[in-house]
């Protein structure tokens, strides 16, 4: 995991997600961008005269870099942070978005997740169409500090290549003995699971997994 | 240097005549077009204005009997301009017979007279000398006119054109035969100056590297082609001579224990116990020694006496299971967990072409390091599969590798920062890398100090027979 991209409101949960980024670096390098999106204003003279930084909110911003920087001390791995933004997002600018920056996961913030703004929801639907891995943190709990162990919860093809590049092992549900008649939770318990993993195309009882308060990848 | 300079000046001069050749090619076709249809343009303007002096001239000789005849000839002669060794000949016809009474003054083919009868127009040119034959359509159609003339001005401006064309193509030759050099000799010179560059990097130099400059066209990929082998070739340097360093360093160690202990134990005599103690710990150091060496000739054999391991199609399931059966002689009170992918519809998912006897040492390596390393905690080894690929997955939660030493642990005898409380030589992840590499297969490392390291292999099913039978 090399470019990782954020998208942001700005609120102090980022720094989680930037953690669990650097977390992911797996060369000594990482590249975080931050991506905020505001709605696209109604009005033409909205758009030219006021500024991007006019549409963030900027005590925020800073109160977010600031915790950065101080977390970024404890990190060997070298990070670099770019900020980005965007008025509004559509299917071809959300790809390029992708493509221009080579981006290898997203991972999206709670307070994204809950954001009811459309250009945030739009946003996620956009995600989970891509093929691009996308990283939801839980909403009721911290995400777990380090990423060791992996549940990949999909009956489907076990997409080796793309999880190969991950840091933390990735158990099979299929590896669990059948005899042992678990519960998800119990089986994430007993396992010492930090994440669980499924694919984008197959649906999935997502109660029971927002219940666990994990992080779930979708790739 | 010689035959460089040969071979140089030979690709000089062939792109000089190449670019000759394809310009006088194109020259030529070009003179050529330009003269014909200057020469046709000419003939066309000199036949229009013979027609019209012939039209005048049948006018006027069809008016010569009239009461005030010879008036279109007066015109002809004050208004139009002769036309050089202009002669008019007037020549009898019949036109229902299809005859004529030809002029002796004229040595004119008769298809002339007859297109002439045809169609009361006809033209013949020999050279600038032209013809032309005219019916005229008002008069009695008993006579026809044949004008004739010499298009002098015609004749030398086509003869001025030629020369001018001929003149042209031979200095436009030289021009770009001289500049076909001078190009050729830019394009060959950076190639030239890389090969000069690249002739002064040796063995002691390998640090040096060409200016690949901006990096877009073929001769700085060229460059950058070979720095990535000088890359490669430090690299591999640079691990001999660790290897060397590392290995005189790591067998004289317990030499220098032994020697020094029979020192100690020599310089006086000494009671049978004393004596006793000084042989075990000889033995102990004698020990290491051994085991060192086998390792060093494990590795060694691996690589350059493999032809001897029996190649077989073998399931890693199995071969797992009896790697973990291993670790449990070596190392009782292990925490090794192996959990195998069910995959149903696929029974020889996990069978693989590959030597058993050196996969099974590779994975005891992989196990044994990460229970070594993670002071007994749980070791998780798992076996899953793909389509196409065979991955096995094995993570602890020991103390890791530091992340600016990665890039070292396959390099024998090297042992991390981290990693002196432990016993080790350093030569098991070198010989895993190097069996896993034979197989056809990759081996990738992730870790963080004080959390944990995961080892990945991957093997590719459709590869690996190919891959095993060219290099075992």
């Amino acid at each position: 995991m090399k470019h990782i991209l954020i998208p942001t409101t700005y609120s102090i949960d980022t720094v989680d997600a930037m953690k669990m980024a650097a977390g992911l670096a797996t060369s000594g390098e990482c590249e975080i961008t931050l991506l905020s999106i505001s709605p696209l204003p109604d009005s033409i003279t909205e758009l030219l005269f006021i500024s991007k930084p006019e549409h963030l909110a900027l005590d925020q911003h800073e109160t977010l870099l600031r915790a950065w920087q101080t977390v970024q001390q404890h990190h060997t791995v070298r990070i670099t942070v770019q900020e980005h933004h965007r008025f509004g997002i559509t299917e071809p600018v959300f790809k390029q978005i992708l493509e221009r920056l080579s981006i290898d996961m997203v991972i999206i913030p709670p307070s994204f997740q809950r954001s009811k703004d459309f250009a945030h929801s739009q946003f996620i639907k956009l995600l989970q169409k891509s093929r691009c891995p996308a990283m939801f943190l839980p909403i009721q709990k911290d995400a777990p500090e380090h990423l060791r162990r992996a549940l990949y919860i999909d009956a489907g093809n076990y997409p080796g290549e793309t999880l190969e590049s991950l840091p933390f092992h990735i158990i099979h549900q299929s590896m669990i003995r059948p005899t042992e008649h678990l519960s998800l939770r119990q089986i994430v318990e007993s396992h010492q699971i930090d994440v669980i993993v499924h694919g984008k195309t197959t649906a999935h009882a997502d109660k029971e997994i927002s219940t666990l308060g994990l992080p779930v990848l979708a790739v | 240097m010689c035959c460089a300079k040969t071979k140089r000046m030979k690709i000089r001069n062939r792109v000089s005549l190449i670019f000759v050749a394809i310009t006088a090619t194109l020259m030529l076709l070009l003179s050529i077009f330009i003269y014909l249809l200057s020469a046709h343009n000419t003939h066309r303007n000199f036949y229009t204005r013979l027609r019209v002096r012939a039209s005048l001239a049948a006018e006027g000789y069809a008016e010569r009997n009239a009461p005030n005849g010879y008036r279109a000839q007066e015109m002809r002669k004050r208004h139009l301009q002769r036309l050089p060794y202009e002669k008019d000949h007037f020549i009898t016809i019949d036109r229902a017979a299809g005859t004529w009474e030809p002029d002796t003054a004229l040595q004119l083919p008769d298809d002339f007279y007859r297109t002439a009868l045809i169609q009361s127009y006809a033209e013949y040119d020999d050279d600038f000398h032209h013809y032309v034959a005219l019916i005229p359509p008002k008069g009695p159609g008993d006579f026809m006119v044949v004008a004739y003339a010499v298009d002098v001005t015609g004749q030398s401006y086509i003869h001025q054109l030629l020369n001018l064309l001929i003149a042209g193509f031979a200095l436009a030759i030289i021009i770009v035969f001289f500049l076909g050099r001078l190009f050729a000799q830019q394009v060959i010179k950076p190639v030239s100056d890389l090969a000069a560059k690249v002739k002064h990097i040796s063995a002691s130099n390998l640090h040096s590297r060409l200016d690949a400059g901006n990096g877009k066209d073929e001769l700085s990929q060229l460059a950058q082609t070979f720095n990535d082998m000088l890359d490669r070739l430090e690299t591999a340097f640079e691990i001999q001579s660790n290897f060397i360093s590392n290995a005189s360093h790591e067998l004289r160690t317990p030499l220098t224990s032994i020697l020094g202990e029979a020192e100690i134990i020599l310089s006086q005599p000494r009671q049978q116990a004393e004596y006793e103690t000084s042989i075990q710990v000889m033995q102990q150091e004698a020990r290491k020694l051994d085991d060192l060496t086998a390792s060093l000739l494990r590795l060694s054999q691996v690589a350059y006496d493999g032809k001897n391991q029996s190649i077989e199609e073998a399931g890693l399931e199995e071969i797992l299971l009896q790697a973990k059966s291993d670790i449990d002689k070596r190392m009782p009170g292990n925490r090794v967990r192996i959990m195998v992918q069910d995959v149903p519809d696929a029974p020889d998912a996990f069978r693989l072409v590959c030597s058993r006897v050196w996969m099974e040492l590779a994975l005891i390596n992989i196990l044994s390091n990460s229970v070594k390393y993670s002071d007994n905690k749980e070791v998780l080894a798992t076996l899953s599969a793909t389509a196409n690929d065979i991955y096995i997955h094995v993570s602890d939660s020991g103390i890791g590798i530091p992340e600016n030493e990665l890039k070292h642990v396959f390099e024998p005898f090297f042992r991390a920062s981290n990693t002196f409380s432990y016993r080790g030589y350093g030569i098991g992840l070198p010989l895993t890398e190097k069996i896993i590499r034979l197989h056809g297969g990759k081996i990738l490392i992730h870790s963080k100090p004080q959390v944990g390291t995961k080892v990945s292999l991957r093997f590719r099913r459709n590869n690996t027979l190919k891959s095993s039978e060219r290099n075992f």
